[in-house]
């Protein structure tokens, strides 16, 4: 999962624009981006929406936080559809159990983005419900006081934590979007941070921020193609231990072409 | 008077308000193509809202159907509400 | 060669007649005064044949009352925008409207198909030695392109400028009559030139089709070092121009011209020395006036030239590639954008048909829906240009290639490039918006006609 679009879910045109852009994932929000008053609004148009015109890649709805007043509905409006990806926000062990209580179906996507989940990621990320882990950059680094939520070393023991326990239990580790929407420069390197730590991919908060996501956490023809040759000596020689172009290759390294090619656009 | 939706390119607004007999007035950006789908398409919702003594306004800037349900469904909601706390 | 100060000193010497064939030009765009300014003479006459190069929506005040009151029996023109669409509608022409392509119009007055009384040719800059330019004077508009087939034929060749000046410098041209020059305090406004064009806002669906495009054409091999192209000045064009420059500087490729509408964009590849000439018809912005005016690889060229398709040696012909727009396309890729659906005029082929038939490959770029309604239908609403004309659809939902062309089929399967037929990417729109209703065509208003003035379809 190298990318996910965040649409909001009360915007007509964004909602139909998403069936075009190439995307791993949509995340629809019914939530920051979804007035107080708009929220029933919202969770119409998505329903009508996914019920009639559904995606062909997997979408996520970010419902609203478990103490909010809409919550409940959200979660009803999706049982509705019998719609089970769930983008949780402010995710912990206990909304987690809360969601999964009024929703026993739930496959969960967790946002994390308060201090505390930092303390209990493991056991966020070990539950069987939840797919993936989000950083929420920008409520973390307001819960931190840290200013910057962009410098690369705000946000460093969360990026890291998140991804030792998403790695941990195989589950998809994903960064926090990049503000800036018109700086792609400034996207570039906050991408190629996350991918020397380890992401599979970034969300996007515009659909112009795609086409560079999906490219620079797309493996390049060369490392494919080198992938591809590696797996094939392996499996004509059935050999462990050989040498490909001058370089030494062995078990992890056969692994790791393996898990490239399976991964180069697999959806969550 | 009960209004929902928005005049956004692809939404419409919905205006809801009482009147003697049911009716329904459409001003579409696509009326040639889709103009009588759409007062049916609203019509037939309305039945099954059970909305009777209202005059339905609709402004639309090329909502799909999916958006103008949604929309209705919405002013319906509101014009419940409204009753209620009448 | 006589010269009036002012409108009326002209006008009471050559009192304004009736029955007669009157030309412009539209290179002032939705800045243009003089059409205004001279048709207020003509408010009392009657049987006018009018044969503007376009229309715009700055000319409707005036227009409308001498097409409500039957003053203009016909008009000869290849675009019109703006409210006069309607009017024309409503008030239907006695002998109708007539729409040509850029290159048809140059054909129909140098063949002398429509004879034309007089031309009222609006120049930015004029000397007294009857030099012209159009790059001189505080309504500087760049390329004439358009005028010079009026100038030729016209029995009466009449200038108005608001720069009359002792000599011109740089680049000027000269005509083969002029009968008079009206100098007039202004002709318009030089910054409606740039009206509905080249502002660039974020438009991530435009963004996507034109990496769809380009993307596509570097899969089929259709960017080849040295190579000539087209672009209109529309959303999806520029971007389509940028990403298109952006592909010749990594790869180290040269174009040799592009042509048509110039913006600031191909003066950027002009300057950053990716395209060698360009030839210019019309300037879309300012940029492209000043580049004109000091650029020697810049260079302005007539109608005739650009696109007749009596004269072998037309530009147009040497089109590698053009990229163009549709409001409409059938599933036999005959394209429209003269008409909306319910056949209110909206616009007109300008060089949309001639450069489609030219060009080696032509590839329409649009969205698949625009707000609601669908881009392709089962039959257009008008046939602004034939479908066998045209290669290719690009989409923000996929790409779609004409059955005739075999060799693109072949190209893009080997690129394994996704290809869907024209009906796939039709279903695809319904999906979301349904089938639009099918509505009787109105009662003819007049004609589109293709490159050679023969009938193509009618308004």
């Amino acid at each position: 999962m190298r990318s996910a679009l965040f649409i909001s879910a009360n915007t007509p045109s964004m909602m139909l624009a998403a069936h075009a852009y190439e995307t791993d994932a949509i995340f629809y929000d019914l939530e920051d981006s979804v007035a107080l008053s708009d929220k029933r609004s919202a969770r119409f148009l998505l329903e009508e929406h996914l019920k009639t015109h559904p995606l062909n890649v997997p979408s996520f709805v970010r419902i609203n936080a478990v103490d909010h007043e809409a919550f409940e509905e959200d979660i009803n409006a999706l049982k509705r559809l019998n719609h089970v990806d769930i983008l949780l926000p402010k995710a912990s062990v206990k909304a987690l159990q809360h969601c999964l209580d009024a929703y026993p179906k739930a496959r969960i996507f967790a946002l994390c983005e308060t201090s505390e989940v930092f303390f209990e990621l493991p056991l966020l990320a070990k539950h069987p419900s939840v797919v993936g882990l989000m950083l929420g950059g920008e409520d973390l680094a307001l819960a931190l006081d840290a200013p910057k939520p962009t410098h690369p070393e705000a946000l460093l023991f969360a990026r890291s934590q998140l991804l030792y326990a998403a790695k941990a239990y195989h589950k998809w580790a994903l960064d926090t979007p990049y503000t800036h929407f018109q700086d792609d420069e400034g996207l570039i390197k906050d991408i190629e941070r996350a991918k020397r730590l380890g992401f599979d991919g970034k969300a996007a908060i515009h659909p112009s921020q795609l086409p560079i996501i999906q490219s620079h956490f797309s493996p390049s023809q060369d490392a494919l193609e080198e992938a591809q040759a590696i797996i094939d000596i392996h499996e004509q020689t059935n050999q462990v231990r050989f040498s490909y172009q001058g370089k030494m290759v062995d078990q992890p390294i056969i692994t790791k072409a393996y898990r490239l090619l399976k991964k180069k656009d697999a959806k969550p | 008077m009960i209004v929902s939706g928005s005049l956004e390119s692809n939404d419409c607004l919905i205006t809801l308000s009482p009147a003697e007999t049911f009716g329904v007035r459409l001003e579409s950006v696509v009326y040639a193509a889709y103009g009588k789908h759409i007062e049916q398409l609203i019509t037939k919702e309305c039945e099954k809202l059970k909305l009777t003594n209202i005059a339905v306004h609709c402004q639309d800037q090329g909502a799909l159907d999916v958006t103008i349900l949604a929309r209705l469904k919405e002013a319906c909601a509101k014009y419940r509400e409204g009753h209620l706390h009448a | 060669m006589n010269v009036y100060y002012g409108y009326d000193a002209y006008f009471k010497a050559h009192p304004p007649q009736s029955n007669v064939t009157l030309s412009f030009h539209h290179h002032l765009r939705q800045g243009d005064q003089v059409l205004n300014d001279v048709m207020r003479y003509y408010q009392n006459e009657r049987h006018l044949t009018l044969m503007p190069s376009a229309l715009f929506p700055v000319h409707a005040r005036a227009l409308t009352p001498f097409i409500q009151e039957g003053r203009i029996d016909a008009i000869y023109t290849n675009y019109v925008s703006g409210p006069l669409g309607r009017v024309l509608r409503d008030y239907p022409l006695k002998n109708q409207l007539h729409l040509d392509t850029h290159g048809g119009r140059a054909g129909r007055l140098l063949s002398k198909k429509t004879p034309l009384d007089i031309a009222y040719i609006a120049v930015p800059a004029v000397d007294h030695e009857g030099n012209l330019s159009g790059l001189e004077g505080p309504n500087a508009c760049g390329s004439l392109g358009y005028a010079t087939a009026d100038a030729k034929v016209a029995k009466t060749v009449i200038l108005i400028t608001d720069h009359y000046v002792p000599t011109l410098s740089g680049k000027t041209f000269r005509l083969p009559h002029i009968d008079a020059i009206i100098v007039v305090p202004s002709i318009g406004k030089q910054a409606g030139i740039e009206s509905g064009t080249t502002k660039v806002r974020p438009q991530p669906l435009h963004d996507l089709i034109a990496q769809k495009t380009i993307d596509a054409l570097i899969a089929l091999e259709a960017l080849p070092d040295r190579l000539s192209f087209q672009t209109g000045a529309g959303s999806i064009s520029l971007r389509i121009a940028k990403r298109l420059k952006d592909h010749l500087k990594t790869q180290q490729k040269t174009a040799r011209f592009a042509s048509g509408g110039i913006t600031a964009m191909h003066v950027e590849m002009l300057n950053e020395g990716l395209i060698d000439t360009l030839y210019d018809v019309q300037c879309f912005d300012l940029d492209a006036v000043r580049s004109l005016k000091t650029h020697p690889q810049h260079v302005a060229i007539s109608a005739d030239r650009y696109a007749n398709k009596r004269q072998a040696d037309r530009i147009t012909n040497a089109l590698d590639l053009v990229f163009l727009g549709a409001a409409q396309i059938d599933t036999a890729f005959n394209v429209n954008v003269t008409t909306e659906y319910d056949g209110t005029l909206m616009g007109g082929s300008g060089g949309h048909a001639d450069t489609a038939e030219d060009a080696a490959l032509t590839v329409v770029v649009s969205p698949l829906l625009k707000g609601r309604m669908p881009l392709i239908l089962s039959n257009v609403t008008t046939i602004t240009t034939p479908g066998h004309t045209v290669d290719m659809l690009v989409t923000e939902h996929g790409i779609a290639i004409n059955p005739n062309r075999q060799d693109l089929w072949e190209k893009a399967k080997k690129a394994k490039l996704i290809i869907m037929t024209i009906e796939t990417l039709k279903a695809k729109a319904e999906a979301f918006a349904g089938i639009p209703a099918p509505i009787p065509k109105p009662t003819p208003i007049g004609v589109s006609y293709d490159r050679l003035n023969e009938p193509l379809d009618t308004l």
